[in-house]
């Protein structure tokens, strides 16, 4: 059986969380399609490459990732975004989630959980018990 | 009708106004978060998927 | 028309000894009749007639105490606010606000104010007034999200590598570990600049004084703000025309005075824009220019350097304040800014080109 190569779109303006995301991505076997260190490419991104998965943060330049979340799931409902970031408020969180967002995964969180909530969210169906 | 001075009522004001300069925000665990999802997701679905 | 008293604050008579917060009483042109000791101790030298006959205003010294309730600034006052709510018909007491004053000597007292009407005790309409100083919650809360949120970021970064570093086998990768150092140091450097902040605040910074480059600084800002710059597509200009002058300073106080004024700038820029550094030789010392095409609104330029003051999110904001306190206190230089549509913002630092020697 041929195991689909999902394609992702990271946005986060640290280069160092761009390389870990790049890291975790390859190593699942998905594609890395583009990179946007801002709110704006990631937006633009999005739109060019309509990727099966964006792992984005929130605290972005330009344009925040809960504001290109709602843009995002206003032009594409049945987008796959998932947040990574550092901000843990539960207004922001309630936000994302009533965005639609289908995970919310805080950078903290040990590496090998993180791999495991992007396969989840990349393919629900093929995880097993794959609740969001 | 002018309004009497209500001592308790500053007080109360202070101790509200104590609360709000004194709040911070709640923040989640991830697990907490994790929760919240499958709230949500359990809505969606109608129950509890096997 | 007889001396207002506490007697005859009915039932508040009690209140001057009980409080502990600072309570006044002002009558309608917004000049005070009484304070109770712990406003007279906070404010008036612990004598309670000093501050009867002044306004709020000048009795804390505002910078703009001189029309109290009528310079522009005043409008965001909650302080002015209150008391006009309350006097332009509102019965009931006014909802707690936030009162922030600048004072001339670059203090700054944060109060959250309630205001409300009394008994007509036959001196004229009268109101009462508590004060509640929020400055120290407030101070610690700017420092503490700007710390937590800046430095959990950097923390959690370098722990997702450290994961990698462990999961991977072999030798490890070396742009990882590169990456693991940069961000170990930028933890130490967030440090460092929040600790330098407070130790400023509380007199005991110690500087550090040799020849500096003003070019260096220039350089060395630009290089430290490169990813921030890049994510906006800014394009970032250094216009030196210093030349080989050099001044006496310290080299890391005037980094991070320049830093401070470079990252505002970056993080007020809309995508595209031009930053512009510059430094230039005037009237016997250095000028460092940082310019950006936003204009300011009004509001903001009347609070641009005050301390808990932020137009961004939580866990930012202190920088411009930072940069006066550190750039005209310590720094002896002078900290400016102009904003219009013409120009836009340009912050200016003037610095001697020498420090007077320490006794």
């Amino acid at each position: 059986m041929i195991k689909k190569a999902y394609r992702v779109v990271l946005a986060d303006d640290e280069v160092h969380i761009r390389y870990l995301v790049r890291s975790i991505i390859r190593t699942e076997g998905y594609e890395v399609a583009g990179e946007a260190n801002n709110g704006e490419d990631a937006l633009d991104l999005y739109r060019l490459h309509r990727p099966d998965l964006l792992l984005m943060d929130i605290n972005l330049p330009l344009k925040t990732g809960s504001e290109v979340l709602a843009e995002i799931m206003q032009e594409f409902p049945d987008a796959r975004v998932v947040m990574l970031t550092m901000v843990a408020d539960v207004d922001t969180v309630r936000k994302c989630i009533d965005l639609g967002a289908v995970k919310y995964i805080l950078k903290s969180t040990p590496l090998d959980d993180i791999r495991r909530m992007v396969r989840e969210a990349i393919d629900p169906e093929a995880t097993k018990g794959g609740v969001s | 009708m002018s309004e009497k001075f209500d001592f308790r009522k500053l007080m109360l004001e202070i101790v509200e106004d104590e609360k709000t300069s004194k709040a911070r925000p709640v923040l989640l665990t991830q697990k907490e978060i994790t929760l919240l999802l499958q709230k949500r997701s359990e809505k969606q679905t109608g129950g509890n998927q096997s | 028309m007889k001396d207002l008293t506490w007697d005859d604050i009915v039932p508040v008579s009690g209140l001057a000894g009980v409080a502990s917060d600072r309570v006044f009483v002002f009558g309608s042109q917004g000049r005070i009749l009484l304070v109770n000791q712990a406003f007279a101790d906070a404010f008036c030298k612990g004598d309670v007639s000093l501050a009867c006959g002044q306004t709020l205003g000048e009795v804390l010294n505002c910078r703009h105490a001189g029309v109290c309730g009528g310079a522009t600034a005043c409008a965001g006052c909650g302080w002015s606010q209150s008391a006009d709510a309350c006097k332009n018909g509102g019965a009931g007491a006014s909802a707690p606000r936030e009162c922030r004053i600048l004072t001339h000597a670059h203090a700054a007292f944060d109060f959250s104010v309630s205001v409300l009407p009394l008994n007509d005790c036959g001196c004229g309409p009268v109101w009462l007034c508590g004060l509640r100083d929020i400055s120290a919650q407030k101070r610690l809360r700017v420092l503490e999200r700007a710390f937590f949120h800046d430095v959990t970021n950097l923390a959690a970064g370098v722990r997702g590598l450290m994961d990698l570093v462990s999961d991977a086998e072999g030798v490890p990768d070396k742009e990882v570990m590169g990456l693991i150092r940069e961000n170990a140091d930028k933890v130490v450097c967030e440090i460092q600049r929040l600790r330098t902040l407070r130790v400023a605040e509380n007199g005991d910074l110690e500087l550090c004084l040799r020849a500096v480059s003003p070019s260096g600084i220039l350089c060395e800002a630009v290089a430290q703000l490169k990813d921030e710059a890049d994510a906006r597509h800014l394009v970032v200009t250094v216009n030196d025309d210093a030349g080989d002058v050099q001044l006496v300073s310290d080299h890391e106080v005037l980094l991070l005075v320049v830093g401070d004024l470079l990252r505002n700038a970056i993080e007020a820029s809309a995508r595209g824009d031009r930053v512009t550094l510059s430094c230039d030789v005037e009237n016997g010392g250095v000028v460092f220019r940082v310019r950006n095409p936003v204009v300011l609104s009004a509001d903001v330029q009347n609070h641009v350097f005050e301390r808990s003051f932020t137009t961004r999110g939580a866990g930012k904001g202190v920088g411009s304040y930072r940069a006066k306190l550190l750039g005209e206190n310590y720094l002896k230089g002078r900290l400016s800014f102009v904003s219009r549509e013409q120009d836009g913002t340009v912050f200016s630092l003037a610095l001697p080109l020498g420090m007077p020697s320490p006794e």
